[in-house]
């Protein structure tokens, strides 16, 4: 456990945006802690603790959805610390871009903002389209942007259909010829749903992200 | 029921368990339908549940859940194919056989929930329990109460079915489901007509069930908030099994 | 109780206009075959009693010119060695003529050994005026004889008659005191039999001890048989070589059997198409029935009734309609059969309620139920829930 995680959980235990904002940018700026450090083992885990009391209890549902507003706020702000990281790296602009998104009826879209900052910082461009894409919307971005991977974030189970239609769809009217990239809770405890849903690559941490990079 | 007899059936039922991998077995099952013309609905249907498991079946309109279901709770047979109940093949079983094995083995909610008009919602809690030939006491009645009260039907009990709202009825026909307390228990849209805490309820009554009695639960849904929570949804599409996923 | 039973029950509660519309139906045709049955069954069996019931059933007469019978006394004696015979009576009967103001009549003087020939004829009852016949030349006349001779007890009446002496005729006369009158219903015999004692007339006409007729009468439930008694006691006695012969009533009403068979015959057709339409009717009620249910019976048999279970439901549901209409029917039938006792005047046909023709009836009816019910039956049985399950 990251030993700034339990001081930032005691911030958000308490909705205190402020403290929260502060705590975080406070440390960037010291680097204390890079971006994907940041996301990987302090937000995720502060995020996906709420996910299973929220599913479990049935009563936070309102806490969830301040939490993920606090953290989606951090998450904007880290975007010039990305850029700024991804500078002091020497990481190049690849010059290709990747899609990531969510599919249809998914609507938890932190962990998807997040991949997506950290294919920025790996010198790709991301484009992030959302929560909740139809799979339509999803064959449209895919043919005017040409990405070179499609990401797609599936938190939650059920939507892994979703998920499915979406990449069959994609991989039967569009010229897509790139990897479609999945990664999510959803996939937390049968990593082998992403076979199954047609996609290819399973991202379980960050650096499967790197490697990609490096594998070009 | 005396304990004695209560534990001898405990016994034989943990033997029985014994006997097969998998509560429901399905093999290459086809199934065609003769309206004129011979329509394929089902394709090569490979399918198993292991007992006490929670199960989804989703698909779009048309796309075979019902047919699936149907041969699933031996009520309609393959055209091809094996089915097997609890280690037991059933598509070479007479009729009154197959009464028999339904009646013990399976409880059932249609999707279109049929009650017996003739009958009072407690009444039709009841029947499963009176068509298995044993004589209905007190404590038998207390049960079928006890279930209706769960689902929140008590205050009905005594009406005809006719003279229920639609989702009185649905959550009467899962209470009578349940009656026997089935092995197996297969739902066709049971939630239909409900709303969303009546949803909850019925799944999180399902779930109660599955934990106490071990019964596999086998929903067919359109309903996101039961299939997400089911762990194992299976989709069906064009008669095939398209995705098959476990939580 | 059973569950097809109840559920049998549990749709007929349910369908409650139904099934009593159709107990109705059943209950009007039990009480026509009811009502039409006993009827006629009584009709016939009062028109033979007193047709029948009321005179010989068996006669021996002579079978020669000359009708005196005599030694008869011992053909008397063989023939009470029958157990079929309830009554042997003998009786001298002669043609008399008697004079009304100017005008003269002929009657039937009738000979009896009064006792006996009481039990045949029913005589003593249905005197209505004075006494029977006792002495020598006391007589008793008909009803309507007196209407033309209006005597009153212990007036003189003088008969006349022949009698042949070689190849003479000779008249003869009596003179009988009239010590009664009698109303035995039947006009020719109100008007012409004069009922004195045997004696008398063997005296008048001079017969010695000879009689012209012995009558019989078996019991009332070898009635039809009567043919076959006669031959046998013809077999037994060899009457034909005493010049005798012997008739009985079936030969000599052949018309009246006739018209009675073709009642009963009509009355069974009309019984018989009572009973195939009242199971018309429940095999139809019942074929609509289950046709009405079959989503109920797919809904059991999916739950596990088994075949047998569902085709007892109609089986006992064709029972309960039968005995329904079998109750309905008999108690209708007996209360149109009363109304018709009230509204008809003539005390003529005296209904006998035969607890046995209403016993069978109820069974056929009961039967004929359950077996209307047979083809419903079949096919609830058959009926695979999956169509049900499916039909929607
Ligand atoms: N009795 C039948 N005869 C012919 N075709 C049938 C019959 N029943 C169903 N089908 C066809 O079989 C296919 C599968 O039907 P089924 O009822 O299993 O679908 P489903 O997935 O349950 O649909 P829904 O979600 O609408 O209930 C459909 O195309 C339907 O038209
Ligand atoms: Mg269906």
């Amino acid at each position: 456990m990251h030993p700034l995680y339990n001081e930032f959980l005691e911030y958000i235990d308490k909705e205190d945006k402020e403290k929260c904002v502060e705590f975080v940018l406070s440390k960037l700026d010291n680097k204390e802690i890079d971006v994907p450090t940041l996301y990987k083992e302090i937000l995720e885990p502060s995020l996906n603790k709420f996910y299973c009391d929220a599913e479990e209890e049935n009563l936070c549902i309102w806490k969830e959805h301040v939490r993920s507003s606090i953290i989606r706020t951090i998450i904007e702000l880290c975007y010039p610390y990305i850029l700024k990281e991804r500078r002091e790296r020497g990481i190049k602009n690849l010059n290709k871009k990747v899609f990531i998104g969510c599919p249809a009826e998914e609507y938890h879209e932190i962990g998807a903002r997040m991949i997506a900052d950290i294919f920025t910082l790996n010198g790709y461009e991301a484009i992030f389209v959302g929560a909740n894409t139809p799979k339509e919307e999803i064959r449209d971005a895919i043919n005017t942007l040409q990405p070179i991977y499609i990401g797609m974030c599936v938190t939650n189970y059920f939507t892994l259909i979703e998920a499915e239609k979406a990449i069959s769809l994609i991989k039967e009217h569009t010229e897509f010829t790139g990897k479609i990239i999945v990664g999510g809770q959803a996939f937390l405890s049968n990593p082998d749903n992403y076979k199954k849903i047609g996609a290819d690559i399973l991202i379980q941490n960050y650096g499967d992200i790197e490697k990609l990079a490096k594998e070009g | 029921m005396s304990k004695s007899a209560v534990k001898i059936k405990n016994e034989e039922s943990i033997k029985e368990k014994e006997d097969y991998e998998y509560i429901v077995d399905l093999k290459h099952i086809d199934k065609f339908y003769y309206t004129g013309v011979a329509t394929q609905v089902l394709f090569d249907i490979n399918l198993q549940f292991k007992a006490g498991s929670v199960n989804s079946i989703v698909g779009p309109s048309g796309s075979g859940k019902s047919t699936l279901m149907n041969i699933l709770g031996t009520l309609d047979k393959p055209t091809k194919g094996e089915v097997y109940i609890a280690g037991k093949r059933t598509d070479q079983m007479s009729k009154n056989e197959l009464a028999i094995l339904r009646n013990q083995t399976i409880g059932f909610v249609f999707q279109f929930h049929y009650l017996l008009p003739e009958y009072t919602a407690l009444e039709n809690v009841l029947m499963p329990f009176e068509i298995s030939r044993q004589k209905v006491t007190s404590k038998v009645k207390e049960k079928a109460i006890n279930l209706m009260k769960f689902i929140g039907i008590e205050d009905v009990k005594d009406n005809l079915a006719t003279k229920m709202s639609g989702g009185q009825q649905q959550r009467t026909a899962i209470a009578r489901s349940l009656m026997n307390n089935p092995k197996i228990l297969l739902a066709d849209e049971p939630t239909g007509n409900l709303d969303t805490e009546a949803t909850d309820k019925v799944y999180n009554l399902f779930r109660e069930i599955n934990e106490k009695f071990g019964t596999t639960l086998i929903v067919i849904t359109h309903e996101r908030r039961i299939a997400e929570k089911t762990d194992r949804i299976i989709e069906i599409r064009d008669g095939k099994i398209h995705l098959d996923l476990y939580k | 109780m059973s569950l097809p039973l109840r559920i049998a029950l549990r749709f007929l509660k349910r369908g409650k206009w139904q099934t009593l519309l159709i107990i109705l139906g059943i209950s009007i045709g039990v009480s026509v075959q009811i009502f039409v049955g006993i009827l006629l069954n009584s009709l016939q069996s009062s028109l033979l009693n007193n047709f029948i019931g009321n005179s010989s059933q068996i006669t021996i007469v002579s079978d020669t010119d000359d009708p005196l019978i005599d030694d008869y006394e011992d053909i008397v004696e063989d023939l009470e060695e029958f157990d079929e015979l309830t009554v042997i009576s003998v009786a001298n009967d002669q043609v008399g003529t008697i004079t009304i103001g100017t005008e003269s009549e002929s009657v039937l003087l009738r000979g009896f050994e009064f006792e006996d020939a009481d039990k045949i004829y029913n005589i003593a009852d249905r005197i209505y005026g004075g006494e029977e016949p006792d002495d020598d030349f006391e007589a008793i006349i008909g009803k309507d004889l007196n209407d033309e001779l209006e005597l009153d007890e212990g007036d003189k009446l003088t008969i006349f008659g022949f009698i042949t002496v070689g190849n003479k005729t000779v008249p003869v006369n009596g003179t009988f005191e009239i010590v009664g009158f009698f109303d035995l219903e039947i006009s020719s015999i109100n008007s012409q039999w004069v009922i004195t004692t045997l004696d008398s007339v063997q005296i008048m006409y001079n017969t010695s001890d000879t009689i012209t007729s012995i009558e019989m009468q078996v019991p009332e439930e070898l009635l039809y048989e009567a043919d076959e008694i006669a031959d046998e006691i013809d077999d037994e006695l060899d009457l034909e070589d005493d010049d005798l012969k012997i008739t009985n009533w079936i030969d000599e009403n052949q018309n009246l059997l006739n018209g009675l068979q073709s009642q009963s015959l009509s009355s069974y057709f009309i019984q018989s198409f009572v009973l195939i339409s009242v199971v018309i009717g429940i095999d139809s009620v019942l074929a609509i029935s289950v046709i009405q249910k079959q989503r109920q019976l797919g809904i059991l048999k999916a739950m596990g009734i088994n075949n047998r279970t569902a085709s007892l439901v109609f089986i006992f549901q064709g029972l309960f309609l039968g005995i329904g209409g079998a109750i309905g029917g008999i108690s209708l039938g007996i209360f149109l059969l009363w109304g018709f006792t009230q509204a008809s005047a003539s005390d003529f046909i005296i209904i006998n309620y035969d607890p046995i023709f209403i016993s069978i009836s109820a069974a056929i009816i009961i039967i004929s139920s359950v077996i209307a019910a047979l083809s419903p039956a079949i096919k609830s049985s058959k009926l695979d829930p999956i169509d049900i399950i499916r039909g929607e």
